[in-house]
């Protein structure tokens, strides 16, 4: 997986790539819109990191122009400015995602393997039966079930399962638990998410030995076969 | 919110200084010439009755003297008119005029326009004389005193109806300065200034000088949001390559559980930095650009939704009532809000406690009441709870950033409604209106 970030800040542009590269990812670097569009243009990339402002060329800019040229390489912007009107216009503007400084280096790893396994099995379509280990969702009879037994679950919590199986083998953070499941862009102040979390595994992981749902130390959430 | 009850500042007119200071000038101007026209008119008509009466006295007597002669008058300012046995007028002079006191007539002589003071004496062959004699100048001075009474009534009635006038003119004004100054407290909108129509009047002064108080105050408040917002933008980002730099140790020394603790340490400043960026930009920006018509209903019964869990596990039971209403606002902000209020609701309720959640839609606005089974909060602290930084338990033993409902305080006067914090019978509510 190859990744392009755009940064013009030196410190957080080695912050991402050493931390990319530990992870596994080929990261280039561009520390200015120009060259930032250039490599874009020219290279191939499974997803790019582009900072909202940047000398000569503003990170919004660059995604438009990918667009307008038929490019759909899934872009993260990432930002200083936090407020959902920056969020809608980068958003707006071709964005697929978006994270606002200062981040944690696992949200956005864990935003950016989102973002580039989606590019790479965007024509697979959604799935309509997924499964992690012994546990199996039906998405369509909306029914769970674990080595055949069936688990009750509550709509919400179903919403919450299918995420983190649509994501398996993926850390999701809580704000994307937040964002994808509940829909809102907000701040909780308290770990509600994990209160969530752990009465979801109660449910599918009661009368069974091993726990599906794992929880990542400053990360979050991941579910394995 | 700060609840001062506009009452204390817009004055009733009736209570007013300016109109208590008219009553007051009206009555005392009302009582002098009231007095002084009493004793002018007392003073002039006792005089001009005296005199009368001595001259016309003495006239008689001088006639009585003169025995069956009949009397001439000295000159033309006595008259001395023979009467038939009715004691009738003649027919030529006028009827008498009216009588100053008893016995004492007045008349006016139709042939020189002279006024007279007259008294009928028998005589003592029985016949009847009429002794009059001229009071014109006297009687012209009388009624000009007279008519100066009248002239001072109708001057202290000029007077009462000029400071009413005033009292008016001065009550407006300081209720209006009044108003916008309460108006300003209450929506803490700093933009708002004081209507100056005029300035020949000191009142207008005031208010100029006022308006120009606030354009230094918005000033001074600018300035010190500019100064805390760089603040927390300038230290957000060193901090968050500390962090970075704390996360990295971590990840190469993960037995160390300090690294956990420094990174959580970070984490709280951070949000708190975050927070109070995030309530400032709300405040300042005043932007609406997310707005639309959502159904408050539903963002109402997704937070309770989202929240359920954590009461639970304090055994705490939430009970809703919820109308539905729709309305033009950001939905995220007003998720973010109510959140705000349930979470707190859930950290100050004890265990097996009770939140109640109504929300009612009253002539055009939502009304939604949350309220929590809690201690009392200290009636002083109430509107105190929405500013930045402030706890109501003062060992700061909660967590949190002590932002929380100044956020809820910033997205609702977004929205352009109203908060208030309130102890009840049960506990603590807090009442929004959107």
């Amino acid at each position: 997986m190859k990744l392009l970030l755009i940064e013009d800040d030196a410190q957080v542009a080695s912050y991402v790539s050493k931390g990319m590269q530990e992870a596994g990812y080929i990261i280039d670097h561009a520390d200015n819109g120009k060259d930032g569009l250039f490599l874009a243009t020219t290279e191939y990339y499974d997803a790019l990191i582009v900072d909202r402002m940047l000398p000569a060329l503003d990170g919004l800019t660059i995604i438009k122009t990918l667009r307008g040229a038929g490019n759909t390489t899934p872009a993260l912007i990432l930002s200083a400015l936090g407020e959902v009107d920056d969020r809608v216009k980068g958003l707006r503007s071709g964005g697929d995602d978006y994270l606002v400084k200062p981040f944690a280096f696992e949200e956005l790893l864990a935003r950016i393997e989102i973002l580039a396994r989606r590019s790479a099995q965007s024509a697979d379509g959604a799935d309509t039966k997924m499964c992690a280990g012994d546990l199996e969702m039906d998405l369509l009879a909306r029914r769970v079930t674990r080595q055949g037994k069936d688990i009750d679950l509550q709509s919400r919590e179903f919403s919450l399962l299918e995420y983190i199986l649509r994501n398996k083998g993926k850390v999701v953070t809580r704000t994307m638990l937040l964002e994808n499941v509940w829909d809102y862009h907000f701040d909780p102040q308290t770990n509600v998410i994990d209160v969530h979390i752990s009465r979801l595994r109660s449910k599918i992981d009661k009368g069974f030995s091993t726990s599906l749902i794992r929880t990542v130390r400053g990360a979050g959430y991941i579910i394995d076969d | 919110m700060q609840d001062i009850s506009l009452t204390t500042n817009r004055r009733r007119y009736a209570k007013s200084s300016s109109f208590m200071m008219a009553l007051l000038f009206t009555v005392l101007c009302g009582a002098v010439a009231v007095t002084l026209g009493y004793f002018i008119n007392y003073f002039a008509k006792g005089h001009l009755v005296h005199s009368a009466q001595a001259v016309i006295d003495s006239e008689i007597k001088y006639i009585e003297t003169l025995g069956d002669i009949p009397p001439q008058p000295v000159d033309d300012s006595r008259l001395y008119i023979p009467l038939d046995s009715n004691a009738e007028l003649p027919a030529s002079l006028s009827a008498p005029q009216k009588f100053f006191v008893e016995g004492l007539l007045v008349l006016r002589m139709p042939e020189n326009d002279k006024r007279y003071a007259a008294r009928v004496h028998t005589l003592q062959n029985d016949h009847k004389i009429m002794v009059a004699t001229d009071i014109t100048d006297m009687a012209n001075d009388y009624d000009f005193m007279q008519w100066i009474g009248i002239a001072s009534i109708a001057f202290v009635m000029i007077v009462v109806f000029v400071s009413y006038i005033i009292s008016i003119f001065v009550v407006n004004g300081t209720n209006n300065i009044a108003s916008t100054a309460s108006d300003i407290i209450h929506t803490g909108d700093l933009s708002r200034r004081v209507e100056v129509s005029a300035r020949w009047d000191d009142l207008s002064n005031v208010g100029v000088v006022l308006n120009l108080l606030l354009d230094r105050i918005e000033e001074l408040m600018h300035g010190v949001r500019q100064v805390s917002d760089n603040i927390a933008h300038d230290l957000r980002t060193p901090l968050t390559r500390m962090r970075s730099h704390i996360d990295a140790l971590q990840k190469r020394q993960p037995e160390h559980e300090e690294y956990a603790k420094l990174l959580n340490e970070a984490d709280q400043i951070l949000s708190t930095f975050n927070a109070l960026l995030r309530i400032s930009r709300i405040e300042t920006e005043q932007q609406r650009s997310q707005f639309q018509v959502l159904d408050i209903d539903t963002v109402l019964t997704d937070v309770i939704e989202f929240y359920e869990p954590l009461a639970e596990d304090k055994h705490i039971t939430i009970n809703c009532d919820i109308e539905r209403a729709t309305l033009n606002g950001d939905r995220d902000l007003l998720f973010q809000a109510f959140a705000n209020i349930i979470d707190n609701a859930i950290k100050y309720t004890p265990e097996d406690g009770i939140i109640t959640l109504n929300a009612t839609k009253q002539d055009n606005a939502i009304h939604v009441r949350i309220e929590n089974s809690s201690v009392m909060v200290d009636e002083h602290d109430l509107p105190k709870l929405f500013h930045r930084f402030y706890r109501a338990d003062k060992s700061r033993s909660q967590q949190g950033t002590g932002l929380g409902l100044s956020l809820v305080a910033a997205v609702i006067k977004l929205h352009n409604g109203t908060v208030s914090a309130h102890n009840t019978p049960n506990g603590f509510q807090i009442i929004t209106q959107l």
